[in-house]
């Protein structure tokens, strides 16, 4: 019976420890932000509006994919437990929209957003953009086969040398797919050549860049974001971090990382706190943190981050198109990628 | 009930009063493994076929579709080749190894026993993950090979389905080991030194008379690691989906993640049958092994001489080991102290600051330790007791609903983490019985899944207790409970402990239950694992993570033994 005796007794100071932390459910004045991008981020920005508001934000942080797969599930088994979503893409925020899950609210400064991310009919706001770029191993990628553009990457010599994240787990990537497939005339051509070329799935985005820079793969298509802030960390580490940046000929493609309230009961004191994180995350505060990890600021008169070239093509995308399609999209995505 | 009914009155009102008890614990315990393992795939099965609480238009539409789904079908012969092909693998190794330590004069035995001890203790995913540093695109040994054999293709691509069937593999053996060795020494083996002495050669012995004899148990263990390996997800979401190669569990999963939560339930049905039928399978090879014929005499068997070939094959088993378990253990050291991944292994790239920033940086790591410790904790601690009481009403009890409570409590072993993740969903995200976005839906989720490791480990001690000892007990005036707590217990005590082990290990390893259902402060070990790489961007991140697992995995493996020693010096 000893060790019957121990194991309740470990059992019951493991409870009296950590009772006050691990086991407790989310607190109710507090409001629920689901958030994709990178993780300090995220604890940066929670950091800062509790300076002002209080412990007042639950935050549970995923990628773009994971995030939109959980306010799906919960969508569709009954109610979404988040106040606030931010992040992804505009294509979710389109479709909880038209499932009428989404609370209509105009920020006050939305006059100091560039006017390519006013949109959302006030149920959800662009809050800051990140652009799909190629990404390429200096060491690994010979300077004359540099590629310049998206058509470059049609080329036989990537093959088993690309990466690419998947489209049906991360949305940011079902994104990018579909502006490469409006940019190359609503045409599955660069995706078949990708197929072709026995091109690596990754789950995240962030995991392009980050075989990249391990040289477990050549080149790929990712969010430049990630890129800026390995190439950050590698610095930081007294290391020279061998990425490199392709800036498209054709165009960048422009995702925007959209917010959101959710329709749900709330008290006056909790209303009152999700419309001032929104408000926040449109703040100069909040922009410029995001612009510290790589992410381009949607108002007006502020700086890009360090790395972005001042002037750019950008590929001007459908996104409604986009939103409507994404299913048909998705579909033929891993009919090319999963042949069997 | 023998001794009570044959027995006079006052002793049939002792009889009455348990039946009583036993009625009550009985319908106590039905109505918990309902509510734990049944509701969920009722819930389950309701929404594959279009029923859930904002839908009503029952239809088989999906499981239809799923005939002209190339990539649903595609992922069934996947994960059937991949299943198939590592449970022979696996046997072959596990199978060979045993024969030769049980069976043969092979020196080095005991190092043999603890190189297999400890790759069964190395995570899958670890694994997973120390391969792609080896013979990754940038692996050491790919490096080696490339600069060694000037050419430009890799000795081995490890994102494909192969890299998931050698991980699976080298995971899986030792359970084959282990079983078998354990048989081969309990079989009689004068069967086979008669045979010897008759003139027969080691082929022959071996194919005519070994083998056949722990058939049922190489049949029962092959079908053992196959449903695991359909099960297994991580190694499976790691290497094979990056090679664009659905399994059925990482179908599941791109199926929520594609937000298509009716395909993702149907699929889980599936899954479901395919293990649920390799489990009915499996316990009829169980039931069947009684014919294997138990040594009578504790002799051990004669060891027959390897003669000048026990050098060669020595050396061919370290090495074996050297590639499977001590290169894969070196690499996952040293890259966790690298500045960063493919930077060469040399003193002015290494660093503390891997670990820095995940013990005392990142307070998630911290977070998923302890979640993981105190989930593990009270999961095992509740699976114990309601496992092990229902093992003892299903053996011992008249109660009506008991074959009901044993089935209910073993079940779950057929199910796939992922499938119980779904489900769980599905079960507990709306009021009243709301548990969604809070620890308790992973600790109940984790109860299901280790009900039958506390059932299997009790079981069969209590199925050897003369239950006289229990009737003897009431006639003397202990209660039910009491009886349970002062009689039972005691005696069915290792089952518990090890039953309570392996839960507790199963949380620290396991990855689909978590990553589905955690939420904000309730990361686990197994959501970090796989989210760590991405979160942090490096290889040398996660393998810091990786070495402190499996320090921690090691030294709870010591204090077992170390317990074990001292329980029975006391």
């Amino acid at each position: 019976m000893k060790f019957v005796k121990l194991v309740f007794s470990i059992i019951f100071s493991f409870i009296l420890l950590f009772s006050n932390s691990s086991l407790e459910a989310a607190v109710e004045e507090q409001i629920n932000l689901y958030i994709s991008g990178p993780k300090e981020m995220a604890k940066l920005l929670e950091a800062e509006f509790e300076k002002e508001y209080g412990d007042v934000l639950n935050v549970y942080h995923s990628g773009s994919g994971p995030l939109r797969q959980k306010v799906w599930t919960e969508m569709l088994a009954g109610s979404i437990q988040a106040d606030i979503v931010w992040g992804a893409e505009p294509m979710m925020y389109q479709a909880l929209k038209e499932k009428g899950v989404l609370l209509r609210y105009r920020p006050p400064m939305i006059q100091d957003l560039k006017k390519e991310y006013i949109y959302g009919d006030g149920y959800f706001t662009a809050v800051n953009a990140r652009y799909g770029v190629i990404v390429y191993n200096k060491e690994r990628v010979l300077t004359d086969e540099i590629p310049t553009g998206w058509a470059d990457l049609l080329d036989r010599r990537w093959h088993q040398r690309l990466g690419i994240a998947d489209a049906s787990q991360s949305s940011t990537a079902l994104a990018i797919t579909s502006g490469l497939y409006q940019l190359f005339d609503y045409s599955w051509i660069l995706y078949r050549a990708l197929g072709e070329n026995e091109v690596m799935l990754t789950k995240q985005n962030i995991d392009v860049v980050s075989k990249i820079e391990t040289a477990e793969l050549d080149l790929g298509i990712a969010p430049h974001d990630g890129v800026l802030r390995l190439i950050n960390k590698a610095k930081k580490r007294g290391i020279e971090s061998p990425l490199g940046i392709i800036w498209p000929v054709e165009g960048i493609i422009s995702i925007q990382r959209p917010i959101a309230i959710i329709k749900k009961e709330r008290s006056l004191e909790a209303d009152n706190l999700v419309k001032k994180f929104v408000d926040f995350s449109l703040s100069e505060t909040g922009q410029n943190i995001a612009t510290r990890f790589g992410f381009i600021t949607v108002r007006n008169g502020l700086k890009l981050p360090e790395g972005v070239p001042q002037t750019i093509e950008v590929s001007s995308l459908d996104w409604k198109y986009a939103s409507k399609h994404q299913e048909e999209i998705r579909a033929t995505f891993k009919e090319i990628m999963f042949t069997d | 009930m023998q001794l009570l009914k044959r027995s006079c009155l006052p002793i049939r009102l002792v009889l009455r009063k348990h039946l009583k008890s036993e009625t009550v614990s009985g319908l106590f315990l039905l109505i918990t493994l309902t509510v734990l393992v049944i509701y969920p795939l009722i819930m389950l099965v309701l929404n594959s076929v279009g029923i859930s609480v904002n839908n009503f238009s029952f239809n088989l539409k999906d499981y239809l579709n799923l005939f002209f789904d190339r990539q649903f079908l595609g992922a069934l012969v996947n994960t059937l080749y991949l299943a198939l092909t590592v449970s022979i693998l696996s046997s072959l190794i596990g199978g060979g190894l045993a024969w030769l330590v049980t069976r043969t004069d092979l020196s080095g035995k005991g190092l043999i026993d603890l190189l297999v001890f400890l790759t069964f203790i190395i995570p899958s995913f670890i694994m997973a993950v120390s391969f792609i540093e080896l013979f990754g695109k940038n692996g050491i040994i790919t490096n080696l090979f490339l600069e060694t054999c000037k050419v430009n293709t890799s000795p081995l691509e490890i994102y494909s389905l192969g890299g998931v069937i050698l991980v699976m593999t080298i995971n899986l053996y030792p359970l084959v080991y282990m079983t078998l060795s354990n048989a081969l020494k309990n079989s009689d083996h004068s069967i086979e030194e008669a045979a010897y002495l008759d003139g027969a050669g080691r082929l022959r012995v071996l194919f005519s008379i070994t083998l056949p004899m722990i058939m049922p148990n190489i049949l029962a263990v092959g079908l053992l690691v196959f449903a695991r390996t359909v099960a297994c997800f991580g190694v499976a979401a790691l290497l094979a989906l990056p090679a664009r190669k659905y399994i059925l569990t990482t179908y599941i999963y791109t199926a929520l993640s594609s937000l298509n939560l009716s395909q993702a339930t149907t699929v889980s049905i599936i899954l479901i049958l395919l293990t649920g039928a390799i489990f009915l399978i499996q316990s009829k090879f169980l039931k069947n092994r009684d014919y294997i014929t138990l040594s009578a005499n504790s002799s051990r068997p004669k060891e027959l001489s390897l003669g000048r070939a026990k050098k060669t094959v020595m050396g061919i088993i370290l090495f074996f080991f050297f590639l499977t378990t001590i290169l894969p253990l070196i690499v996952i050291l040293l890259t966790s102290f690298l500045k960063a991944f493919g930077l060469d292994y040399q003193l002015s790239n290494f660093t503390l600051a891997n670990y820095r920033n995940i013990l005392f940086e990142q307070s998630l790591t911290i977070r998923a330790f302890r979640n993981s410790i105190l989930y593990g904790i009270l999961s095992a601690s509740i699976a114990l007791l309601l496992g092990s009481l229902a093992t003892y009403l299903a053996n011992r009890s008249s109660f009506r609903g008991r074959k009901m409570i044993e089935f209910f409590a073993s079940w779950p072993m057929a199910i796939p983490g992922i499938v119980i993740a779904v489900a769980a969903i599905l079960a507990w995200i709306n009021p009243p019985l709301k548990l969604y976005n809070t620890p308790w839906i992973i600790i109940v989720s984790y109860v299901t899944a280790s009900l039958p490791l506390v059932v299997k480990n009790v079981s069969g001690l209590l199925q050897n207790i003369d239950q006289e000892l229990e009737e003897m007990a009431w006639i003397l005036g202990a209660s039910y409970l009491k009886t349970f707590r002062w009689i039972i217990i005691p005696l069915i005590k290792p089952g518990l402990r090890t039953g309570w082990i392996l839960a507790f290990l199963f949380v620290l390893r396991e990855i689909p239950i978590s990553l589905m259902l955690y939420t904000s402060g309730t990361e686990t070990i197994g959501v970090l694992l796989f989210n760590l790489r991405s979160d942090s961007g490096g290889l040398e991140t996660l393998s810091a993570f990786a070495v402190i697992l499996l320090l921690l995995t090691i030294t709870g493996h010591l204090l077992i033994k170390g317990f074990r020693r001292w329980e029975k010096v006391n």
